[in-house]
């Protein structure tokens, strides 16, 4: 069993749901990226997913391409990412995982890349640009280093397409709430219910649930038929609103906590 | 992905459809007025001791090559009962060829255009308005064509159910490229047949620009298997060969995945995409088609860079010679004859004139204002 699956034993075993906000690395600036990062994780994060920015982020809402291109703006290395988290993982309990689109993880080279992920603690990686038929490969390495490849799924596949992404998935399966890109929605789509039990009859993965997830109500009902919430514009979009706010900390601090007591 | 499959089946249904091909060709013939002429050109050919035909795809109805793929697509999509368009654009010419489809076939259009792109190319983004379709301004990125198309990518995303991405050129993900030539290939299969009928043989050398590819490959796939004709596949040079400063994607580029394909890609050593410039927007892309890609690998085309100088040494000089006011992307092609003068001495040329250039005046005109030109 792979580290994110004992996890989730342990979570379901004590009968909770998951909680996993999202960062865009190094977002605004390493030093505060960091401190959000430990305050995620002293308020119960069970995993934390950082997004490696990207210049053509084609899932991601206005909200996370801002994050992404104010980070590309000021300079970014992956290089500089993995020893970021290389020493953050020791002293956080939460659990990582990398997002990031494909080509970046490419022009590293995807064998080295697995290695040196593991050995800064990433547990699994979320590729939303790697679709399921091009996927096999990459998924075997990244399972010789013991990384799980978190496959989406969306209102739009189809029942073959999810069993046979349950056959490969690893860790969990992340569900896309809607039809569309991220970014915070003022409403869930009325077919969401229905949807997620049509899934969960063909999967036997845990499934966590991710975009569109505004607020404390949204994520409440989420952790309702789900197995875990997935948060990351609403996380992003309080930064971008507090930049010049002194108690920045303090108001993400709160929001977060709201988060993580509704899920 | 989905919906990508559902594309690359009724796409391979349809393409095979008699009924399908007829109305096509029925459209091509009747309303973008095909077949385009092959015109020899007299004076530019004795400049260049050589013969030289020109490819008129300038007389396409909206003035380019772009309308052949939005009219293949735009009867595709009906026949998928979708409602609405979306598409991205450059130069312009694919989003007034796509909101010109649009009206024909009665589908709502949306046109996503670059900040950049919509100021300097203003004349077409007014003609998109007044074809009924909506433009939305994008801002995000580099605000050119790349950042047009991932804006597209998330609308189409978000609307699948009843839209259709109508892609420009042979890029994105599967089955668009192939797609794409295959509409477009038209053009070689003209020549083809006109240069035999007129010359009596296939031409030496054949010659396109290539931005994202539409033009080139459309103009060489029927001549793949040819192996005595030459094809040479020009990019934007720019101002120079540092990074940003051009976008020959082939010539400078390495492989990468950027908007669903693994091609030749301009990109830093962190794999993210990099800025590009050309003078003309139809080729500023840092991405390009996969199957050239491949075509460059095996060596079967050469591709080489021709700066925005040259290309406006080109511009003036068909103008003048010909009577012909190429389009920038176009000048490109043309302005390799000078660069290949010496080795071509009696062959006989084609080059794909692949739009007129009414829509670049106003670049033209800041350039003389500057002194750049007479």
């Amino acid at each position: 069993m792979s580290e994110i699956e004992n996890r989730f034993k342990l979570i379901l075993n004590e009968n909770r749901k998951a909680f996993i906000p999202y960062f865009t690395a190094f977002y605004p600036s390493p030093e505060l990226f960091r401190e959000l990062i430990r305050i995620a994780d002293r308020t119960g994060a069970d995993f934390i997913e950082i997004g490696l920015p990207f210049s053509d982020p084609l899932a991601d809402g206005k909200t996370i391409q801002f994050s992404s291109q104010w980070v590309l703006e000021k300079g970014f290395s992956l290089s500089g990412l993995l020893k970021e988290l290389y020493y953050l993982k020791k002293e956080i309990k939460a659990s990582l995982i990398l997002m990031s689109y494909l080509n970046p993880l490419l022009k590293r080279g995807i064998k080295s890349l697995a290695k040196e992920l593991k050995e800064c603690g990433v547990d699994g990686i979320v590729i939303p640009d790697l679709p399921f038929e091009e996927s096999i490969y990459i998924n075997e390495i990244f399972k010789s280093n013991d990384i799980d490849l978190i496959y989406l799924i969306a209102p739009t596949s189809s029942e073959q397409r999810i069993s046979q992404i349950d056959r490969w998935a690893r860790g969990f399966i992340y569900l896309v709430s809607i039809i569309g890109v991220t970014g915070m929605r003022e409403n869930l789509p009325n077919y969401l219910n229905e949807y997620v039990r049509r899934v969960k009859n063909l999967i036997s993965k845990p499934l966590c649930i991710g975009f569109g997830i505004s607020n404390p109500n949204q994520a409440r009902r989420i952790a309702q038929i789900s197995d875990g919430v997935i948060v990351g514009s609403a996380l992003m979009n309080l930064i971008k609103e507090n930049l010049n706010e002194k108690n920045l900390l303090d108001k993400f601090q709160k929001f977060i906590q709201e988060l993580r007591r509704s899920v | 992905m989905e919906n990508l499959i559902e594309l690359e089946k009724n796409y391979f249904k349809f393409r095979r459809d008699r009924q399908f091909i007829k109305e096509f060709n029925y459209y091509l013939t009747n309303y973008v007025g095909r077949p385009t002429p092959l015109y020899f050109a007299e004076n530019l050919s004795r400049k260049y001791k050589c013969r030289i035909y020109l490819k008129r795809e300038d007389l396409c109805h909206t003035g380019a090559h772009k309308i052949n793929n939005c009219i293949g697509q735009a009867l595709l999509a009906k026949r998928m009962g979708k409602k609405r368009i979306v598409a991205e654009t450059g130069a312009g010419q694919h989003g007034v060829a796509t909101a010109t489809a649009c009206s024909l076939l009665g589908l709502e259009c949306v046109i996503y255009m670059g900040e950049k792109d919509y100021e300097r190319q203003s004349p077409n983004q007014l003609k998109m308005r007044i074809l009924g379709a909506k433009v939305v301004k994008v801002s995000s990125g580099s605000k050119t064509l790349k950042d047009a198309i991932n804006e597209a990518i998330r609308d189409w995303v978000t609307n699948v159910q009843i839209t259709h991405y109508l892609i420009g050129s042979v890029v994105g993900p599967h089955p668009y490229p192939i797609m794409v030539r295959d509409f477009q290939s038209i053009i070689g299969k003209e020549v083809k047949d006109q240069i035999l009928k007129i010359e009596k043989k296939l031409p030496d050398i054949l010659i396109a620009c290539v931005g994202g590819g539409s033009n080139s490959i459309g103009l060489f796939y029927p001549f793949i298997e040819e192996k005595e004709v030459r094809m040479i596949g020009v990019e934007g040079g720019g101002i120079g060969s540092n990074p940003g400063e051009h976008s020959a994607t082939l010539n400078y580029g390495t492989p990468g995945v950027l908007h669903g394909s693994y091609s030749y890609l301009l990109q830093d050593s962190e794999g993210q995409v990099m800025p590009t410039h050309s003078v003309s927007a139809g080729l500023d892309y840092p991405g390009v088609g996969p199957e050239l890609s491949y075509l460059k690998d095996i060596g079967r085309i050469h591709f080489d860079v021709v700066k925005d100088e040259e290309a406006l040494e080109a511009f003036f000089e068909i103008s003048r010679l010909e009577g012909i006011i190429p389009a920038l992307e176009s000048s490109h092609a043309l302005a390799y004859l000078k660069r290949i003068s010496h080795e071509i001495k009696g062959k006989l040329i084609v080059i794909n004139l692949s739009g007129r250039g009414d829509k670049d005046i106003e670049i033209i005109r800041k350039f003389v204002k500057e002194g750049k030109i007479e």
